[in-house]
């Protein structure tokens, strides 16, 4: 009973974690066509923040981090990326890469290549169900699962959802119907960027921090959202899932390398099987299940 | 179809260029001192590294941003050989098979026709960080992080020995690859992939053997560069070295083999000099230098060099391929010999197609005799166009059977049915935009099923060589097309709507090209068309498609008498 109380646990944590990076990371795929392959990166400059200014207390910390997260985004995004869109995919993703040796570089020219930790704001642990869990992760954990929560009613319930979700489907349609597709494209990067930024700020004193650890984010983040359906918000959610529950298992069963290996290796099958990858466009997940029905 | 010989495989100024490559690096340890001659010997190693990645990158246009994990390979397959004292050359040997067989399968799942190009950076991420912690863990095997130890021989003799393997791995690789059929079908799948599998070109096999061969060369450069490194720790395999390659390539100009030396050259010599000085701030510079590449020299150095040297835009356009061939088409399969058992061209049986909810073509059963010219005709969202797809190959049907010349091709690609007769061309006309009239010809003759003369009409492209289809009026592309792919010799060919922004006498005269084609080679036809003028001076039958059926078939007269077609269709107009 244990065992699966804080199995469960550790799970949730993780989920928490990662629904924040795949919803951040399937935004802006669906929006911009841009594969983030800076996007662990900004997860580390996250953490790296929190590590920076230690004599800031959590909270406003935390804010700060976001708020640097979303400058730094929003000037990519300007000087950057606008001018490459064009060039198509490719020129993007070099552009994203070299912003994400940008970021690893600056914070190992600054803080150095040995492995930092950020205090955690609250101590000790609490009881769930007969198991001692330590009380930050709970809190983080409920923090990432709120934010997640308040994302799907902002996407699904409100106005600016509505338009997000008009643009991503059919940029040019929304336009005409005069949803100004620029500051859309300009929220969503910086939106899916501060995700990141606020999930590494939250994870750092869970985490040993070292410039490179952003890179391995990326690969699960990924994987979480090619598992989900395409098309809706609900399946990197799912993903993240399936991301945490399949790392924590093979850890707790295999060594850390081998844990590694597996999990690639089934990102492998996965990819061969479902070679559509993060297509968010194309089909309406609506649709594509009206279109299951028996013809 | 007759295209004059003008470069060879191998030029005088290729073999000048590797005479005085040869040369200089032969003189080098004479006027070097051992430390930059040290690392002359490191720049050329890297510089491999970074020639195998351009392979995949600047060749084929297939991305990896995790290309150390096959460098690492190399390197560690030397390392562990001489650390257990086995003979090095098979072990290093069995790490570039390895290495080979990572990157197929690799490929095969991140390659398909399906995947998309990011797929493909993801696998190679997860591949870096996999050697690298593989690296890091195999204690017995790899020593952990504090790495292994490979003896060099001399600061001389490693230097010959690099020298000697990389001028031998890249002119072998230049003559026999990029020289070669493949490096033409890299650059026909990198500018035009969809044009280049309706030439009969497998994208998924040609990307999956560009990627396979740039592994192949990393790993090889891997095993020169272990003694010359002499430490070989997981580093070697992981995100930095495989950031740091595409860095010198993207700075050196990436699709060419200069780009890759010089660019390997600066950075590792700079590194040298400036690294002990500014530490890590110099990988930081390096990212900012290769934001702006990315951002303002896509073409790096070399590049940039060969932009300000005037040369032919034939030279510049073809990138280093070889496009003129003396080849003779693939096996010589004389015409109509495809043909179905009753003459059939194309035969559908039952094809449905929807788009998630909405049904486009809803049952249709249709046969083409060989020879005949049949237009399509329908209202706007009859499914025309897909029902020319679906019988090219690039939508596939959600049921029914489609039949060509004789043969099911319904699962078959569109490379397939290509090579079985099949000749398509887009609405909005699919050429080599990047390449030259001329040259979109010579891929086409390349990849052809049988020698064909062209329609006079047409044989203009044959030398129209001094400027890039790009810059081709519309009228002009659309004929380019039309010259592509009667070149390649098809027994069928499916046009969607060729006459569109033409003017009217050069669609009619389009309509008379194309009625001489079936009629002097006894191609089929499939044309969806709008003008009913084209239609009546090309039909030999006229089918209505109207709500994914087919409402009338018929002679042109026997259509424009029908009331149902009038109401759906002719009245619309």
């Amino acid at each position: 009973m244990e065992a699966v109380v804080s199995f469960a646990l550790a799970v949730l944590t993780l989920f928490g974690f990662y629904a924040l990076l795949a919803l951040g990371m399937g935004l802006i795929f669906g929006q911009l066509g841009v594969v983030n392959v800076a996007f662990g990166d900004f997860v580390m400059a996250g953490a790296f923040v929190m590590y920076g200014l230690e004599a800031v207390p959590f909270v406003p910390r935390v804010l700060i981090a976001l708020v640097l997260g979303g400058a730094l985004a929003w000037a990519i995004e300007k000087l950057l990326l606008r001018p490459l869109y064009v060039q198509g995919f490719l020129a993007t993703l070099l552009a994203m890469w070299g912003v994400g040796i940008v970021l690893r570089q600056t914070a190992d020219a600054v803080f150095g290549s040995t492995p930092a930790s950020v205090a955690s704001p609250v101590t000790g642990s609490i009881s769930v169900l007969g198991v001692q869990y330590p009380t930050y992760r709970l809190v983080a954990t409920t923090v990432s699962l709120v934010v997640v929560v308040a994302i799907l009613f902002v996407v699904y319930r409100t106005d600016f959802g509505m338009r997000l979700r008009a643009t991503i489907d059919n940029r040019e349609m929304a336009s005409l119907l005069g949803i100004p597709p620029r500051p859309m494209i300009m929220a969503t990067f910086v939106f899916g960027t501060v995700l990141a930024v606020l999930a590494g700020a939250l994870q750092a004193p869970m985490l040993g921090l070292t410039p490179h650890l952003g890179v391995a984010f990326l690969a699960p983040a990924f994987f979480a959202v090619l598992v989900g359906r395409p098309g809706s918000l609900a399946g990197p959610l799912f993903g993240a899932f399936v991301v945490a529950l399949l790392s924590n298992s093979l850890r707790g069963l295999f060594s850390e390398t081998t844990a590694t290996l597996l999990f690639y290796a089934a990102l492998i099958v996965l990819i061969a099987i479902r070679p559509q990858g993060l297509d968010w466009k194309r089909p309406q997940w609506t649709t594509a299940l009206l279109a299951r029905r028996p013809a | 179809m007759t295209v004059p010989v003008r470069s060879r495989r191998v030029g005088r100024r290729h073999v000048v260029a590797v005479a005085i490559t040869c040369v200089g690096l032969a003189v080098a340890p004479f006027v070097l001192l051992p430390y930059p001659l040290g690392l002359l010997t490191l720049a050329l190693a890297y510089g491999l590294f970074a020639f195998g990645l351009d392979l995949a990158w600047g060749r084929a246009g297939v991305v990896s941003i995790g290309h150390a994990a096959f460098f690492g390979l190399g390197a560690y397959g030397v390392a562990i050989a001489v650390d257990r004292d086995l003979p090095v050359l098979p072990v290093a040997a069995g790490a570039v098979a390895a290495a080979v067989l990572v990157a197929w399968l690799v490929g095969r799942a991140g390659l398909g026709p399906k995947a998309q190009a990011s797929t493909m950076a993801v696998l190679t991420v997860a591949l870096t960080l996999i050697a690298e912690q593989a690296a890091r863990s195999l204690l017995g095997l790899t020593n952990g992080g504090n790495g292994l130890f490979v003896p060099g021989s001399g600061v001389v003799a490693d230097y010959y020995r690099t020298a000697a393997a990389v001028v031998v791995v890249v002119v072998l690789v230049w003559l026999v690859v990029l020289r070669g059929a493949l490096g033409r079908r890299f650059l026909a799948v990198r500018v035009n992939e969809s044009r280049a599998a309706h030439l009969g070109i497998d994208p998924q096999q040609t990307k999956t053997l560009a990627f396979v061969l740039s592994a192949a060369v990393a790993a090889t450069a891997g095993a020169v560069a272990a003694p010359v490194i002499s430490l070989i720790s997981p580093s070697s395999a992981g995100i930095l070295m495989s950031t740091q390659v595409l860095v010198w390539l993207a700075v050196g100009g990436r699709g060419t083999i200069a780009g890759a030396f010089i660019g390997a050259a600066l950075v590792t010599i700079g590194q040298q000099y400036l690294g002990d000085a500014i530490g890590s701030w110099y990988l930081l510079i390096l990212g900012v230098a290769f934001i702006l590449v990315v951002r303002f020299f896509p073409t790096g150095l070399v590049g940039g060099v060969l932009a300000l040297v005037r040369r032919p835009l034939a030279e510049q356009a073809a990138q280093g391929a070889a496009l003129e061939t003396r080849r003779r088409p693939r096996s010589g399969s004389s015409p109509r010999d495809g043909a179905g058992p009753a003459g059939k061209a194309v035969e559908l049986v039952g094809v449905v197609k929807g788009f998630g909810a909405v049904p486009v073509i809803q049952g249709v059963d249709l046969d083409v005799p060989t020879g005949q010219v049949l237009c399509l005709i329908g209202p706007n969202g009859a499914g025309k166009t897909t029902l020319l797809s679906i019988v090219g190959g690039d939508l596939a049907a959600d049921e029914g059977r489609i039949r060509l010349l004789g043969h099911d091709v319904t699962a078959w690609a569109p490379h397939r049915r290509t090579r079985l007769g099949l000749g398509r061309l887009f609405q909005i006309p699919s050429v080599f935009l990047e390449l030259t009239p001329r040259q979109n010809l010579l891929l086409a003759v390349a990849e052809a099923r049988r020698v064909i003369e062209l329609p006079a009409e047409l044989r203009r492209f044959e030398s129209q060589d001094s400027l890039r289809a790009q810059d081709l009026p519309l009228a002009d592309r659309r004929a380019l097309e039309l010259a592509v792919v009667l070149a390649g010799g098809p027994d069928v060919v499916l046009l969607d709507e060729p006459a569109a922004g033409l003017s009217h006498e050069d669609s009619i005269r389009l309509a008379r090209t194309l009625r001489a084609v079936a009629e002097e080679a006894g191609c089929t036809l499939v044309a969806v068309e709008h003008d009913m003028e084209i239609v009546r001076e090309l039909a030999d039958r006229v089918v209505v498609l109207a709500n994914g059926r087919v409402l009338v078939d018929g002679s042109m007269d026997e259509v424009a008498r029908h009331d149902e077609v009038r109401s759906a269709y002719l009245g619309a107009v």
